[in-house]
Order: C-alpha cells, then structure tokens, then sequence
C-alpha cells in the first residue's frame, strides 16, 4: 500500500513544485533579510554594552557582555515567504531587564540603523508576550526580549535547547524563550528536514487560501501547522513532501482530540508544560 | 506549552471541514482524478459561505494609534466568538482571518461617524493599506455584505476619536479603520441560508 502511494506520489512532485512556486523567496529577499539581522545583532551588542556600563560596571565587562539574536518562526524554519515577518529573539545576559530593554533598545535601534530605514515602531510592554514591532528596510520585524537568569555573558555560539537556561525565570521570559525553542526542536524531531519544510509550505498555502491560518482569530497558527506537518513526517519517515501532504488531511481530521499531537515524549522541567484547558498540541 | 490555546468550537468546526475537503481532493490526486491546483483554490468566505456577517470597526485619528487599537481590538474578535457560538440561534461564527485596512477621508464630524460606522463613502482608494492594495484584487467588494452594527463594540470607540476641526474648519481629517468580519450560520429554522 504505502509503495503504492510512493510510486503514485513521484509522478506528482513537479505539480507541487509548481503550485508553490509563488510562495517561494527569491535569493534577493533572503540577502535584505541577512544584512538586516547582522545589524540587529550588532544593535543588540551595543544595548547590553551600554545598559551594562550605565550599571556602573567595567568597561571590560561591558565590552563582552555580549548578546545575541535568535530567529524563531517561519523564518527560522525555512518556509519564509516574501511578506513574511522575521520572528526575532533578543536574549542577553542576567543583569538586564525588560524595562531596560524598552527603555533603551528602540531608542539605540533608531541611532544605529541606517537613517529613514526603521519604520512603524510600535513597542507593546503589556501584551502576554510583550514586544517591539518595526519595519527595517521594509522588512517586518517582530522582536521580542528575555534575558538568561543563569547567565552573566551570552556568547555568540550559545544555544537555547539546554533545559538549566530557563531557571530562575518569570512566566513572561518563559513565553519568550519558548519560541525559539519550539522551532528548534520541531527541526531537530522531523526525519528529513527538506521534505517537512516543502511539505510545510504546501499546507501554510492551503490554509492562508482557505483563511484558516491565523492564531490570533482562533485558527491554527505557523507554529500549530507545522507541528501538525512534524507529526505526519514522524509517521512516514520515508516519504517525500506530495506524500505527506497527501496523508496529513485524513490523518490529521480523525485526530481523536483533545489527545495531544505529541513530537517528543513530556519532558519534565521548570517549564510549565500542560496547560488545564489544552485541546491537542503539546511542545 | 499548549499551541491550541485560542482554538473555539467554531474554528474547529471550519477547520475539521476544510480537512476533510483538503482529504476529499488528495484521495482524487491519489486516484488520478483530481487536480493539486483544486487543493489550493481560494476560500469563498465573503462571495458565497454566508447570508449574515457581523463587522467590526476599530477606528483612530492616526495611523499610529490605530496600530495599536486595531491590535487590540484584534485580539479580542475571538472571545467575541466565542459569545456568539454560545448564542441559541446561531450554530457557527466564523471569524475571517485578517482584519480590512482603510483609510478615510473626512471633513465634518458627520462624516467621522459615518466612517466609524462602516460607511465606505469617504474611504481613500488610492493608499495601499496590507489588507486593501488594489493591485493584489483581494479586497473585498463593499456593495456584497450584509452589515450588521456592533453596538457595544462601537461605542467602545468614543474616545479614542478627536475632532480638531470642531469650529467649521473645513481641514481633512483622515480616519484609519480596521474592520473585523464573522460570517454567522445560523442554526436549522432560524433564517438560515439555502
């Protein structure tokens, strides 16, 4: 049965590819995108340098305090559209805070970007995930802000997926993180990353044209869909991208909820994990 | 960390019927009588899924306060939904899943009610808004829904209007809206559409 559908799904593969070939990224966009994170990188750097001297500490400590940007969402899972925001992370060090980060960082953003190039700045301190929303060069950012309460440096090579990291934080630092931590670990659980991400697009296209893809209004958002496509990649390892969308469908509509769409066995750890009212996904 | 927080009876009602869709169309891909493109075919929310829509205004002076008023009235439209399904003649409310964008232009305090109201009279055609660029065709056409006023909704929006030109001044004040729209399927009997 399963070579059946294998030997019917390959004569498919170029239909696919081209009914998704317009929510393809040309490489133009992809080369914005990466000069506009170095210089979040670099503008990161600078506001911990600066709010770590206004501290009062040495210039030596202020110099390699550090900080880093990570990407999470669509962006970081490679299925990324023209008009996609990038999903952005700013972590720094123990010392600093998220009035620091408001206070300072949409101020040092405006200095050090290129002049008229940041647009539409609009920090949300009250929100559940709080945030700085801004264009740069066109590009729609979406940066949120957590520090690591276990660390005093952040190095440029360091990772998210260690579990100690998330000590000692508030339950706002903790929805920070989780993000990034999700994507990460959704990319590290499917078999074959190519064929979760073609497959992802393929689904993130049907769902934006029949309009149920958005979190907020109460429709599975980038991060539930791509869980879902995770889920369906764990139980073909073998198939290609046109197969696992063939499958997801029937697979994923006799679900039997509030059974959780579960990628990894429940980890225990500071994260509060199970939410009372869960319907399905757990990460 | 649950990922599904925000889902309501309604949502998953019209997500388990686009899967089954999307599960009809790749069984005919499967059996070589279907087509990908048909998988992809745009929704029909606003030309034929519903006789009854429900829309919600948001609306400031500026571009800037309606950035974070729209947002906020955004991330309420699903708790509004979620009163509405419990609602005993209706059987699903469907929230579109992007809210409208428009810009309007106006002159007298009138006017400023009118666009607050939904009224598309004054609206300024030629400002590209995300959700409203004409060359993408994806807006929607104003003369086909069936506008019902949110009267608490609206009046929520009392303060946050100011007129500058109280004293006849003729000066153009611009209103930005978003507009949020539910369709309503109403349950057997009542009204419901064909």
């Amino acid at each position: 049965m399963l070579q059946n559908y294998l030997g019917i799904k390959h004569s498919y593969s170029s239909t696919v590819v081209c009914a998704f070939a317009l929510a393809f990224h040309t490489s133009l966009h992809v080369n914005s995108r990466t000069k506009v994170l170095e210089s979040l990188q670099s503008i990161t750097e600078e506001f911990v340098k600066r709010v770590t001297k206004a501290q009062g500490y040495s210039d030596a400590y202020a110099n390699s305090a550090g900080g880093k940007i990570f990407t999470y969402g669509s962006f970081r899972l490679g299925v990324f559209g023209p008009g996609s925001d990038i999903d952005t992370l700013v972590v720094v060090p123990k010392h600093i805070s998220r009035d620091d980060y408001f206070k300072y960082y949409p101020d040092i953003l405006l200095e050090m970007a290129p002049k008229g190039s940041i647009g539409e700045l609009t920090p949300v301190t009250d929100a559940f995930v709080p945030i700085i929303k801004f264009e740069y060069s066109g590009i729609s950012i979406d940066l949120i802000f957590s520090k690591l309460a276990v660390l005093s440096s952040i190095p440029r090579d360091l990772t998210l997926m260690d579990t100690n990291l998330l000590k000692g934080l508030d339950e706002t630092e903790l929805r920070c993180l989780n993000g990034a931590r999700v994507t990460d670990e959704i990319l590290e659980l499917v078999p074959q990353k190519a064929v979760f991400r073609t497959a992802l697009r393929g689904i993130k296209l049907w769902a934006q044209r029949r309009a149920i893809y958005a979190n907020i209004m109460g429709f599975p958002g980038g991060v539930v869909w791509a869980m879902l496509v995770a889920r369906v990649c764990q139980l073909y390892p073998q198939a290609t991208s046109s197969l696992i969308i063939l499958k997801f469908f029937r697979i994923i509509e006799s679900w039997p909820w509030p059974q959780p769409v579960l990628l990894k066995k429940v980890e225990s750890g500071p994260l509060k994990i199970w939410n009372p009212k869960a319907r399905s996904l757990l990460i | 960390m649950c990922a599904t927080h925000n889902v309501t009876k309604s949502t998953k009602t019209i997500v388990q019927r686009e899967l089954k869709r999307g599960g009809n169309i790749t069984d005919g891909i499967m059996y070589r009588n279907g087509q990908w493109k048909d998988l992809f075919v745009k929704h029909t929310f606003f030309t034929e899924s519903y006789k009854y829509y429900l829309s919600i205004v948001s609306a400031s002076t500026t571009k800037e306060a309606q950035l974070i008023w729209s947002g906020f009235v955004e991330s309420k439209v699903r708790f509004m939904v979620g009163s509405l399904e419990e609602h005993e003649s209706i059987s699903i409310a469907h929230p579109f899943n992007k809210g409208f964008e428009r810009s309007h232009k106006c002159s007298t305090e009138e006017e400023i009610q009118k666009a607050k109201g939904g009224s598309l009279e004054f609206q300024v055609k030629d400002v590209p808004t995300e959700t409203t660029n004409p060359i993408k065709g994806s807006d929607i056409k104003p003369g086909t829904i069936t506008k019902e006023e949110v009267g608490n909704g609206i009046s929520k929006d009392e303060g946050k209007i100011k007129v500058e030109n109280s004293e006849g001044d003729k000066k153009d004040l611009m209103v930005y809206t978003t507009t949020f729209y539910i369709g309503l399927e109403l349950r057997d009997g009542k009204c419901s559409p064909p």
